[in-house]
């Protein structure tokens, strides 16, 4: 534990005085944190494989370097395993990517955050829930991999809430938001290997989400799935149409997966039908908008689009089995949906 | 161990530090006499922050001249800007999205 460097803080008390004095510092999300102490983290980079010092990302707005300390430092204080480290790490390394725009992400007035989807054979061996209530509570590793990702967005990026983070009503996925693909439900390649990863890998993909939208989708016919789901996304107040920058992504259950592919459509038919029919006639929006005349340049015969292209609309199967509720996760615009693999940990 | 019979907890700071404090950009030292780029990406906010901005640079610190640069609202901008504007302007404010 000599190669922690870290500033130390002694309180005296239990666990309770921790996190007071932790809460009056600025450096939790409100909730109570597990304190940080040199033995459990320690046990963190141990279990990675990883030295203190060594560097994982520059994290904006401060742009101070994000040591493997620092990460395990805030990776504790969310509750993770040790087991969770590599995933926690790889979820910082996909965000500070230039395409994910964390800079902008960060210091927004929009409720933008990173949504993880987790890849891959790790999810089993780490209990990540990919299907039923996947984004709610109730599964540690999802509640505490994408709140330790906050975490350092928070301390290492310094990025406090209300100050240097502007988002007027935020969301709650600011706390946490992460979850699996069930890929084994699944009729067709899931998210990393259409990022350009093997399947035998486990990767930790990154969207800036605004929020969820649940479509009452208890429809049998693929054709009508469509039409309800493109009717959902087709709202041009939100970012994704922002000169078509958006990174949109759905969650469909493997009920409307299983629909989809007995009616011959796979992923780029459904891309390609969503892209088409959520466009938006330049005229059908208001000339001025408050943010700036973000289609100034734009015939009103012109149609805004979702994306840059179909391929930039994402599908990802999870949820529970029945062909009830589809999840459409808009984006902040401006951003990329980025990839970064998971190194496993040493022994696992 | 951190815990010891006084009961006290240690722990680590969570924070990040900036390894290095290094200069990424020349300093100026005063405005007389230079000329500012104002690089604009749109927002209304940022325009009328840089017509006040003009105002007081110019009768309170000399600046000579601003040159608004306008760059689009969702994007980079062509590279051939920064090239003009490192040509013409000896400083340059600009705008970060909203």
């Amino acid at each position: 534990m000599s190669g922690l460097a870290s500033k130390r803080f002694r309180v005296h008390g239990d666990v309770r005085a921790v996190f007071d004095d932790m809460y009056k510092r600025g450096l939790t999300d409100g909730l109570p944190v597990i304190p940080p102490t040199a033995e459990a983290v320690q046990e963190m980079l141990d279990h990675a494989g990883l030295e203190a010092g060594q560097p994982i990302a520059e994290v904006p707005p401060k742009c101070a370097v994000a040591t493997a300390e620092k990460v395990a430092i805030n990776a504790v204080m969310a509750g993770c395993l040790p087991e969770y480290f590599p995933v926690v790490v790889a979820a910082l390394k996909a965000v500070v990517q230039p395409g994910f725009n964390l800079l902008s992400i960060q210091t927004t007035t929009n409720p933008a955050s990173p949504v993880l989807v987790v890849n891959g054979p790790i999810r089993a061996r780490l209990d990540i829930n990919c299907g039923r209530g996947c984004m709610g509570p109730g599964w540690r590793a999802n509640a505490t991999i994408g709140r330790a990702l906050h975490l350092v967005l928070l301390n290492i990026g310094d990025c406090p809430p209300g100050d240097v983070d502007k988002a007027i009503h935020g969301m709650p996925g600011k706390f946490t938001f992460c979850f699996g693909e069930l890929e084994e439900e699944s009729p067709w390649d899931p998210l990393h290997v259409e990022m350009g990863y093997q399947r035998e890998q486990s990767t930790v993909t990154a969207f800036a989400g605004q929020g969820t939208q649940n479509l009452y989708a208890t429809l049998q016919q693929a054709e009508n799935i469509i039409h309800m789901l493109a009717d959902g996304m087709r709202c041009y107040g939100n970012n994704d149409f922002f000169r078509a920058t958006g990174s949109p992504l759905v969650v469909i259950t493997p009920g409307h997966a299983k629909v989809f592919a007995s009616q011959g459509w796979d992923k780029p038919r459904i891309k390609a039908a969503l892209f088409e029919r959520t466009q938006i006639p330049r005229a059908y929006i208001p000339e001025t908008q408050p943010s700036g005349p973000v289609y100034a340049d734009y015939p009103p015969e012109r149609m805004c689009q979702i994306a840059r292209r179909p391929e930039d609309i994402r599908i990802v199967v999870a949820g529970g089995p029945e062909a009830y509720h589809i999840t459409y996760i808009p984006s902040f615009g401006t951003n990329d949906a980025c990839t970064a693999e998971i190194i496993p940990a040493q022994g696992t | 161990m951190t815990m010891n019979e006084s009961s006290y907890i240690e722990y680590l700071d969570p924070t990040g530090v900036i390894a290095d404090a290094k200069l990424v950009v020349r300093t100026l030292g005063d405005l007389k006499g230079r000329r500012l780029a104002f690089v604009n990406n749109g927002w209304r906010s940022f325009t009328k922050i840089g017509a006040r901005m003009e105002e007081t640079l110019r009768q309170e610190y000399g600046l000579e001249s601003m040159q608004t640069y306008p760059v689009p609202t969702a994007g980079p901008p062509a590279p051939e800007m920064f090239d003009r504007i490192f040509q013409d302007c000896d400083a340059a404010v600009v705008g970060l999205a909203n």
